[in-house]
């Protein structure tokens, strides 16, 4: 495939920008996410101490989860329109665009994810063969995260006043995908409506795995690819209908 | 020189949106009915006023945006790209960063990109800058590089939109020489261009467009012959509406 350099080329470019745009360089990949965990550790680990125990390893795997899916997303819903130089004066089809944040950002991910492991083994948590579910969990969280980030980069640049939408919806979406607590804890009825939101069952398999030593429910994961794929399927329709149409849109 | 044809425009139209306000969008049709046909190894040169639609027919052309109405029809597989001089810029990366980036932007492999460099450096001039942040670089060394890297990319069909010269006057007979080499060689050009000198020295054919209609298409002599002669007459009723304009306020009466 043509296009693999562009990507490939892509990601490492972004990642190399990050890089040489600061002054620590790379190692602000881990400075930052140790930061962002550190200040929801002050508030919920210390400030309002919640009485339940583990409640600080429940909410970072949570916290790591989710923003693997949020930054993702977000930058892929922008990356139209921050390309648009390009687009203008070069034939690339468009769903390159989308597919290079979320690559980088992903691979932001992994170090991050490194770090959680590193700080669960830590807190005396004792790894198990359930850990290696990791793979194919985070394989389904991929595909989730494209379907999503490709509908929205194919929609923004038709219709721009959705950001404020997005925005939103995505905060709303961080509230019920149990980040701040454990879906499990819900009472029944509730549970099932709150496990429709793809995230939420994603990051329970998580907690499973390396929380609980527990396999993930394979069930609820198909559930994820289920909704995923119908999401994948208009966004690539949209994505290549518009492929020639967004550099007259895009004025 | 009667080579195969290799793309053909079947009246093609295209319409741009633009927002006038809440809610609201006009329509603005950039190209309507425009037919002609391209052939292997020719230059076909474009002409017309500004605003008459010939960068939206080098981006049809290019396959960048596809018309509304109309085909276009190539008639094998061809990269066409224009000579676009500033491509992507990521400027915290070097310049050599930036020539891999336009390269594979603009059709290569990660394979050539890399087997060029060298050419694109030295043709560039730019020597131990190559290494450094674009961000250091004067515009006219951006646009060195751009042209450089644009040059060795080699599509198909070189599609220029009015570049001609770029940097100082070293660099502007460098690169003006190189494109006339590759204008002159058997490749496929479309040029856009003001100067009717340039067109009249480079093309085989012309296109001439106004306000996205066309108007003629032929030899070189023969279009710009009825251009020149369209554009004098123009000139000439402008002068004797403003002559008449000048009498009227001399003379109320």
């Amino acid at each position: 495939m043509k296009y693999r350099d562009i990507v490939l080329y892509g990601v490492y470019t972004d990642l190399r920008t990050e890089v040489a745009r600061r002054f620590l360089g790379f190692l602000w990949w881990i400075i930052e996410p140790v930061m962002y965990m550190g200040a929801f550790y002050i508030v919920f680990g210390l400030a309002l101490r919640q009485n339940t125990p583990g409640y600080v390893p429940m909410l970072l795997s949570g916290m790591v989860v989710w923003k693997w899916f949020d930054g993702s997303v977000r930058l892929a819903s922008n990356a139209l329109s921050a390309n648009a130089g390009i687009i203008q004066q070069i034939y690339v089809p468009k769903y390159v665009f989308a597919l290079i944040p979320i690559l980088s950002n992903t691979f932001k991910f992994l170090i991050i994810l490194g770090l959680l492991i590193v700080a669960l083994l830590a807190s005396g948590h004792v790894p198990s063969v359930h850990w290696l579910g990791l793979l194919p969990v985070m394989l389904v969280q991929l595909f989730l995260i494209v379907s999503i980030g490709f509908l929205l980069a194919a929609i923004l640049p038709l219709a721009p006043d959705l950001k404020q939408v997005v925005d939103n919806v995505l905060m709303l979406m961080m509230f019920l995908s149990g980040v701040f607590f454990s879906v499990d804890h819900l009472p029944e009825k509730m549970k099932l409506f709150f496990n429709l939101n793809p995230m939420a069952p994603v990051i329970t398999a998580y907690r499973d795995m390396l929380l609980h030593n527990a396999w993930p429910s394979w069930l609820s994961l198909a559930y994820v690819i289920l909704v995923s794929l119908p999401i994948f399927a208009v966004a690539c329709g949209l994505l290549h209908y518009y492929d020639r149409k967004y550099a007259k849109l895009m004025l | 020189m009667k080579n195969d044809v290799i793309l053909t425009a079947d009246r093609i139209s295209l319409c741009y949106r633009q927002r006038t306000g809440v809610l609201r969008y006009e329509k603005f049709w950039a190209l309507k009915d425009v037919s002609f046909e391209l052939h292997e190894g020719e230059t076909l040169g474009l002409i017309g006023g500004n605003g008459a639609g010939k960068s939206t027919l080098l981006r049809v052309i290019a396959g960048i945006v596809e018309p509304n109405h109309g085909r276009i029809q190539r008639h094998k597989r061809l990269v066409a790209s224009l000579l676009a001089l500033n491509v992507g810029f990521k400027t915290d990366l070097s310049g050599r960063d930036n020539a891999i980036i336009g390269g594979l932007l603009l059709g290569l492999s990660a394979r050539q990109v890399r087997a060029r460099l060298d050419e694109i450096r030295e043709f560039s001039g730019l020597e131990n800058f190559f290494e450094q942040p674009v961000a250091s670089y004067s515009t006219g060394m951006r646009a060195r590089l751009g042209f450089s890297v644009a040059m060795h990319a080699d599509p198909d069909i070189l599609l220029i939109d009015e570049v001609l010269g770029v940097g100082d006057q070293t660099f502007k007979d460098r690169s003006q020489q190189a494109m006339q080499e590759k204008i002159r060689s058997n490749k496929t050009v479309v040029l856009v261009s003001h100067s009717l000198e340039a067109v009249s020295k480079l093309c085989d054919r012309v296109l001439w467009i106004e306000k996205g209609k066309s108007i003629d298409c032929g030899a070189t002599d023969q279009v710009l012959g009825h251009y020149d002669r369209v554009i004098k007459e123009v000139v000439r009723e402008q002068r004797k509406a403003q002559r008449a304009a000048l009498m009227a306020k001399a003379d109320p009466a």
